[in-house]
Parts: C-alpha cells; structure tokens; sequence
C-alpha cells in the first residue's frame, strides 16, 4: 500500500515489534529515507496508520542521527491502533508522523547542578528514558532521582535496565513503587507521588519530570508543590490519556521568532513552530537557499550561537556530509534543516 | 525579444570558465553511468539515492545545485521536486532514471538518463525515446537555430509522434558557473532567442499516456561531437 504523507509529516518503515511485557510492545520506526528526524527528548510524535487512524506516542530514545524512533505502545484491548499492531505481523508496514510536539521536554535555563526528579507511570517511562538518556549522555553534575509506579511488577517492564544504569551511573538512582505488591516486594509500595514525599527531598531548587496518568500528574505536583516546596514553574508534565478517537493531543501551529543576524545588524524573522528556518531567511533576502530546502547545495549555511546549538538535533548524515565539505565549523548548521521548535523561540544565528 | 534580453538571460558569473563546465559535464555523465552500473533490481529507491549521493561525494561533488534524483517504477512519472512515494523497490522488468546537479568547485553540473532491468520492450523504448527525442530536439536547435519556445513546441510533437506525453513541467534551464539561479531561474521553453551553446540544458521528460511509468534524458545543448 502507497502511503502519501500529508504536509509536515514524515514516512517511517516499522522496523522492530517486541514485546516488553505481556500488554506493551517496543515499536522500532525508522525513517523511509533515512534521514534524521528531529524532536526534543520528551516531546510527542503523532503516528497515522495507513487507514488514516492517529495516534500520539513519546519517543523512548534520545535523538540520534539515524532516523529511528522507539515507541512503547501499551495494547487496549479494542483499541484501534493496538488491534491494528496485534492483528498481523506490521513489520515492513510504512506510517507517516507528525511533528514533534509538546514541551516537556529537558530545560537548560535550570542551573547545572539542580537535582532532577521524574516521575512516571505506566508507558509514561518513555519520554522520561528518552531524556534520562540525553542527560546522562551529557554526563552533568545534577543528580537524577527516577520514580517509576505501576500496578505490578509486570508493568516495570524496563526495571532490570534502570537498575543496572543506578549501578553504573553515580548520580542517577532509581526507585520502583508498585501499589500492589506482594509480601516478597522490598521496595517503595503505593503511588510515585507519596514515594517521593515520604522521603522528603528538598525539591527548593531541583526540577520535576512528570509522565504518566493524569490522576499522578495532577496529585505529584499538588503535593509537591505544598509539601516540599517545589516552585510551581519546575513542575513539567506529559499526562498519557488513553486515545478514544482520532489525535489525543492536539498542536496549534505557533509563529515563533528566529534572531537572524547579517552585518552586524539584527533582523527578527517570524517562522511557524514545525517550519524550517531556511524559506523564511531567504524571503528576508539573508541567504540564498539555491536548492530551495533539499540540504544540496549548502548556501543556507549558518552560524548558530552557542547558547542554542545545544538544543538543536545532531545533523544527520546528508547535512554532516555537507558541512564537513564546506570545511565548516561546529557551529554551523544548514537553516533548511532546522524545523522550528516552541525551544527554539528566539534563537540566534549569523548569516554571514 | 531584444539582445539586451539574450545579454541578461544569458549572462555568466565571475567564475564563468567554458573549459571547466564541460569538465564538470563530464564528471556528471561519468557519475550518471557509475550509479547506473550499480543499481541493481531488489533495491529500495531510498538506498539507490543514498548510494548515488556516495558516488558523488567519492568523486567530490557532495554538493549539488538541486538533490540526487533515483527514481524507479512508477516514480519515474514524477516531476522535479515531487517527492517520491516511498519504499518502491525496483523490479526485475523495470525503469528507473538519473537525474543530478552537482557542483563540482565553482561550476554546475547537470545530467539524466533513463535504464531498464529485464527485458520489457516497451520500457525500453520509452528509455530509448527519451534519448532520441532530446537528440531530435537538440539537432533542431543545431540545424535551425530553433528558439527555446520552438525547441519545446517541437518536443511536444516528438514524443506524441512516439505515443509519449512529454512533461512540460520540465522545460530546460540555465547552467553556469555556480548557482545559475543567481542569473536567471526560467526555464527553456519560454525563451524566444536562439539559446547559446554551453548555457541551457534542455530536459526530454515523457510519460506512458497510461501507464505508470516514464523516462527522462538532459544534457547541455551542445553540437554533435559532444556526444560520443
């Protein structure tokens, strides 16, 4: 079956399915071009079967270079998507997807040394392994605290991987808590929330990840905001809500900022949240963009600042390839490879 | 039109060296029959453009002034720009083209041909047609000194003579020192001089009237000892 992507999204091959526990699946998807696909760890993909059914999904695995998106996908029974995954084998299947969105994802404005909690339920370990892995790959100073709930110990499908990360990683500690457990079970019981208040860190400074069900979302930050002092802006949250029809979470296209500079001078340029950078530097007469956005020819080549390289994807392996030809810096980038991001709002970048 | 016209469509830029764009034409058609030689049925379309971009960088022409065109199948009905559908793989009876842009230092490229797998003969001849009616088309251009609009017209009328539908999406363009898009992005078709040697290419894009498939053949406007 032909699958025609509609504007914005992506074409992806369904490489991998395997089974994680006895109702959660590890969707492999890699991009049918092999291109990278950027998104923020943390943030959502909006995966549509070739019936044109939607679903939304967080990528479990930081960004690489290679085109490929992990997803964890929990089956409910009568479920579109799960019937959809279950009912044959879906390997070699083509999806489109849309985006990225959301915005929980890792915030650098923090202080380097702020201990990070996240808290997840259920499939909601996703976004959070996803932007465990991007700040451990960064090796920062701030301690991670990961509490992780579920019914069963059947539902902590990733426990043994966690516990060997606490074992290798100094500043990274992991804490199950299953709200019904068995008399063999030695470790947190109840919920994640009253996990983490019953051993009161001072949460004065740190950050807080939030993924999961609504009713933890809602009940963690209530009770760590009033009961350790968390400040209501460190709380940052992802509630998974069950899908009952077509895109669970919908995204309002936004018309972000980019700071372009050429000459010395400063030249704010408006781009919609989803866009690449490089249409609208070259409407504004700032490059010249010849290859009108396929990444060819190199001419849309810019400067990022510091400050904001950090928050972009790595290139992919057309863009490096390029980049390293024109004898470039690690700074520079090429604009129609950059899709702008609510992250991204006010970026800097020289033309010149 | 005026000369002044033919002065500004057909202006060249600093770099602008005769000697070096046939070399680079000749890196291209050398590159066109490499990728050629090494696509091979049961690939993935995807894997062909990935493999034809490593060819290319090999010969050190990374960059290029539009992307890396292998289309098989029922892609070769595609239009420049269009985006291919997705995970074609190519058959054992089947048609794919070429069609690349690079640059190679300071100059521009630009080549396509079209090869079949297998043995299906209206294939091709529809690979083979491509070829001929460029050749038909430049030869008009050659003996007459045909202009750019004239060239098309005649196109048109070759490829129907053949029980082809020539795109007229893909008319022919400028080629110069890089980027040719710096001078002039119309294309061919709408040009009512006769078009110099070494500066246009004319492009032969035809498609089956039913089925899905097509073929495609581009070069330089050159005289006939340029194509051995």
């Amino acid at each position: 079956m032909t699958v025609v992507p509609s504007p914005g999204e992506r074409v992806f091959r369904l490489t991998e399915i395997t089974s994680l526990s006895t109702d959660v699946r590890r969707v492999v998807l890699n991009t049918a071009d092999g291109a990278a696909f950027f998104y923020r760890e943390g943030q959502f993909v909006s995966v549509r079967l070739p019936d044109g059914v939607q679903r939304s999904y967080s990528p479990a695995n930081a960004c690489g270079a290679e085109g490929r998106i992990e997803l964890h996908i929990r089956l409910l029974r009568g479920g579109h998507f799960s019937t959809w995954l279950s009912g044959a084998d879906r390997t070699g299947s083509l999806v489109t997807l849309g985006g990225p969105y959301g915005e929980c994802v890792w915030q650098t404005s923090v202080p380097t040394q702020a201990p990070v909690f996240m808290l997840g339920t259920g499939t909601g370990i996703a976004p959070l392994k996803a932007l465990l892995e991007k700040a451990l790959s960064a090796d920062g100073p701030q301690p991670i605290t990961l509490y992780w709930g579920g019914r069963t110990l059947d539902d902590l499908y990733l426990r043994e991987h966690f516990d060997a990360l606490a074992r290798e990683r100094a500043h990274f500690r992991f804490v199950p808590v299953l709200a019904e457990s068995t008399e063999t079970w030695q470790g947190q019981r109840g919920f994640v929330q009253d996990a983490i208040v019953a051993e009161r860190p001072s949460l004065a400074q740190a950050m807080v990840y939030a993924c999961g069900s609504p009713l933890m979302v809602a009940g963690a930050r209530a009770r760590l905001v009033d009961e350790l002092g968390l400040a209501p802006s460190r709380f940052l949250a992802d509630a998974f809500i069950p899908a009952v029809s077509t895109i669970a979470r919908p995204c309002e296209p936004l018309a972000l900022t980019v700071q372009a500079h050429l000459n010395g001078k400063a030249r704010p340029l408006a781009v919609t949240a989803g866009s690449p950078l490089m249409p609208a530097l070259a409407q504004a007469g700032l490059l010249a963009g010849v290859c009108g956005g396929q990444g060819a020819c190199g001419t849309c080549r810019v400067r990022v600042r510091p400050s904001w390289l950090e928050r972009l994807a790595p290139p992919g392996r057309q863009e490096a390839r390029l980049l390293r030809a024109l004898d470039s810096l690690p700074e520079h980038r090429l604009a129609c490879q950059i899709a702008m991001s609510t992250d991204l709002n006010g970026i800097q970048l020289d033309c010149n | 039109m005026s000369t002044q016209d033919q002065s500004r469509l057909e202006a060249v830029g600093s770099a602008y060296d005769p000697e070096r764009l046939l070399a680079v034409r000749d890196k291209t058609r050398a590159a066109i029959r490499t990728i050629a030689a090494a696509v091979k049925p049961g690939m993935v379309e995807e894997d062909a453009v990935e493999m034809a971009r490593d060819i290319l960088a090999a010969e050190g022409m990374v960059r290029g002034w539009h992307d890396v065109y292998v289309r098989f199948g029922s892609n070769t009905t595609k239009t420049f720009g269009a985006a291919s559908d997705p995970g074609v793989v190519l058959g054992e009876d089947d048609i794919f083209f070429i069609d690349i842009g690079p640059v190679w230092k300071d100059w521009e490229g630009d080549g396509g041909d079209s090869f079949v797998t297998g043995a299906d003969p209206d294939k091709q001849r529809c690979a083979d047609d491509a070829r001929a009616i460029f050749h038909e088309v430049r030869r008009k251009w050659l003996d007459e000194g045909a202009t750019g609009r004239a060239l098309y017209a005649y196109a048109v009328a070759c490829a129907e003579a053949r029980g082809w539908v020539l795109n007229m999406d893909l008319s022919g363009h400028r080629l110069a020192d890089f980027p040719h898009a710096a001078i002039h992005e119309g294309p061919l078709a709408e040009v009512d001089f006769t078009p110099s040697r070494l500066l246009w290419v004319l492009e032969i894009h035809i498609r089956h009237p039913e089925e899905r498939y097509g073929a495609f053949f581009e070069d330089l406007l050159l005289e006939d000892a340029s194509f051995g």
